[in-house]
């Protein structure tokens, strides 16, 4: 947990141990007294509770983000669909009832119906677009992910660097932040992928594949916004007392970033990482749409609708299909972003 | 107020030519402006060559970058590599029609998303309330190319079965559009789908914003002390509240200008409008880095212009934002 945090923990359950009075709910941390059958209570210090011979259990703040969580009926539903849709593209090959250009000349332009699999329809050569999507959503949820925890992995880095430090690469930040603020992101997208992602290339032994190189795009212009995020944070914590006390007792100044500071960014970190996941599926889809994101033969959803939208509009499925299917993935990850804002980070929260 | 402008206006100079140096040096070195035609068997050996003359590209890359700049600010932009086309012409034409679209768009957006956000924010946790938080969602979550798909399908569809045409589903103007009345109505019938694909994902945000903003002003203390002092309840919230909620929507309505760009692209190449969006694509397609270039510019410039303009109206609009 956060060293910031445990010390806190620590001094409340003493207090509340040695006096050996009932709970008060009017301690800071009321919820730290857990009612006697709670599953989601974890017991650190739970000797301590035995000692007083009160029965208490100490909650990690995981815990309490935990139940926060799975309060918001909205976001656990979404998980729920959303671990779905992702066990799905995992096992794409087991579960799709056919390959993603597999033709079946039976059934040439069906429209949407439960007989031969054929939920979503066929196209005009007769390609199961059911099995097309899941390739598809395999594809696209990789790319996301890939997006997201790429683009953290840097915002984090660079945000933590240029608000810790300040000078010369906090300036080097912002200037670039606000470059990059000055063109329309999707047409800055549009012509990196155009000249440099539309097929794959080989840097030494690594293969980087065409998904991938859209993925790297997008990561690119998507982590300016958490490395600001991260900035302020730093910017806010590095004068406090428990830094001080951790510079005093000889921590570097690595340390200090990585197990001091960092672990107060957690929620901010975890919630944009999300929301990156779902603008990263709504702009991949939008470029492989347009020509310029995921190349055939890769499956993308994106060029799914664009290979519908050839061939006319007696084929209405073949557009419709894959759109839902990005609308469902976009809006339980959204949702689950906000459960995450909710439980994570409750004083960024915005009424809602 | 004067320095402040003439600061920011002397930054954002800086800026845009950092911008433009990073746009050259970006396209210029991951692609060859005559790749294109080198795979073209019909076009000669002395053509490519006269191409590369006429553009320094023998030239090394901040050479090139010299002469670009030269022909930008001078030779409005220069020529396109096939076809020798001066790009500023096409590309006033094309933002005139992109400018219809999202000034329409944008107006009808803002109109509509304060309308939602206010009633939102003064019936708190209504059912009404519920159902625009749930239409935002649903809005940013839908990626606004599929929208248009859907609605040029539904359209489509209108048509056949009643054989009534509301809207049209593609290009900007019929083949024979008139004058005077009958072609703004035919331009209304052209633009009304696109506009509309525009304006859900513009409401889907400024509606979220505009309540956001409206419940703080709501629960502020001037707003406690008019209603204190005995104001009716409508002068409470239209002059006391509504007013200073509208002032953060500026700048979100601003800075959005990029965003609203990407929308048009996306857009215009589905409704095939001879808008900007349309203009990119097809320089992207067509492999010539000029326009393409002088596209980026172009919006770089905008939307530099634009949130300037924001910073402004600013601190006009609000007087505790004091310029310094």
């Amino acid at each position: 947990m956060t060293d910031p945090v445990r010390p806190d923990k620590t001094t409340l359950h003493a207090s509340v141990g040695s006096s050996g009075s009932p709970p008060d709910p009017r301690l800071g941390g009321g919820g730290a007294i857990a009612l006697p059958n709670d599953p989601l209570a974890e017991s650190p210090s739970l000797e301590l509770s035995y000692e007083s011979g009160v029965e208490l259990k100490a909650r990690s703040q995981w815990a309490y983000a935990r139940i926060r969580f799975f309060r918001h009926r909205l976001a656990v539903a979404s998980l729920v669909v959303l671990i779905l849709v992702a066990l799905v593209a995992i096992f794409a090959k087991q579960i799709a009832p056919y390959g993603y250009d597999e033709l079946d000349l039976d059934n040439i332009a069906a429209s949407p119906t439960l007989e031969d699999h054929h939920w979503f329809g066929t196209d005009l050569l007769g390609r199961d677009y059911l099995s097309r999507v899941i390739f598809g959503v395999r594809t696209s949820l990789w790319v996301a992910v890939f997006v997201a925890v790429l683009s953290t992995l840097i915002g984090t880095a660079f945000g933590a660097v240029a608000g810790y430090y300040g000078g010369t690469v906090d300036n080097l930040l912002m200037r670039f932040t606000d470059l990059i603020l000055t063109l329309p992101g999707l047409a800055v997208l549009l012509t990196a992928a155009a000249y440099l992602g539309s097929s794959s290339s080989q840097v030494g032994p690594l293969t980087i594949s065409q998904p991938m190189k859209v993925g790297l795009i997008l990561a690119f212009l998507f982590w300016t916004g958490l490395a600001r995020i991260v900035r302020g944070v730093f910017l806010s914590l590095r004068e406090k007392e428990f830094v001080e006390a951790a510079k005093a007792s000889g921590a570097s100044d690595m340390r200090i970033i990585v197990r001091h500071i960092l672990p107060n960014c957690i929620g901010p970190i975890v919630v944009t990482m999300t929301l990156i996941i779902a603008t990263a599926i709504l702009v991949e889809a939008a470029l492989s749409f347009l020509g310029f994101g995921i190349q055939p033969p890769n499956p993308a959803l994106g060029s799914l609708i664009a290979d519908g939208q050839v061939q006319g509009f007696e084929t209405w499925w073949l557009v419709t299909f894959p759109g839902l299917v990005i609308v469902i993935i976009a809006l339980a990850v959204n949702f689950i972003g906000d459960g995450l804002r909710d439980a994570l980070d409750p004083t960024q929260r915005i009424r809602a | 107020m004067l320095t402040f402008v003439i600061r920011r206006l002397l930054y954002s100079v800086v800026v845009l030519l950092a911008a433009s140096f990073i746009i050259f040096t970006f396209v210029s070195v991951s692609g060859d402006p005559v790749a294109f035609l080198r795979m073209q068997p019909t076009a000669s050996e002395v053509t490519i060559q006269r191409i590369e003359e006429r553009k320094h590209l023998n030239e090394p890359i901040p050479v090139q970058y010299v002469y670009w700049l030269k022909d930008m600010l001078t030779n409005q932009f220069g020529t396109t590599t096939i076809g020798d086309r001066p790009i500023l012409p096409d590309l006033t034409r094309v933002m005139g029609h992109t400018l219809q679209l999202i000034v329409a768009a944008e107006l009808l957006a803002i109109l509509v998303a304060v309308g939602i956000g206010v009633y939102s924010a003064l019936r708190q946790y209504s059912v009404f309330d519920y159902s625009a938080t749930t239409f935002s969602f649903i809005g940013l979550a839908t990626p606004v190319f599929w929208l248009a798909l859907m609605l040029q399908v539904l359209f489509v569809y209108i048509y056949q079965w009643t054989g009534v045409r509301i809207f049209y589903v593609a290009n900007l103007s019929g083949i024979d559009p008139g004058s005077g009345l009958h072609f703004v109505l035919d331009r209304a019938q052209h633009l009304a789908l696109p506009v509309l694909v525009l304006m859900v994902a513009s409401i889907a945000s400024y509606s979220r914003y505009m309540r956001a903003s409206m419940l703080e002003v709501v629960n502020s203390d001037y707003v406690r002390t008019a209603r204190a002092k005995g104001l009716p309840e409508r002068s409470v919230t239209m002059r006391h509240a509504f007013r200073n909620a509208l002032i953060p929507l500026v700048t979100i309505v601003a800075l959005n200008f990029g965003g609203l760009l990407g929308g048009a692209v996306v857009t215009e190449t589905v409704f095939g409008l001879d808008g900007m969006g349309l203009y990119f694509i097809n320089a992207l397609n067509n492999g010539d880095p000029y326009p393409v270039m002088a596209w980026l510019m172009v919006t770089a410039t905008l939307v530099i212009i634009f949130n300037l303009v924001a910073d402004i109206a600013y601190g006009y609009l609000d007087p505790r934002v004091r310029y310094d």
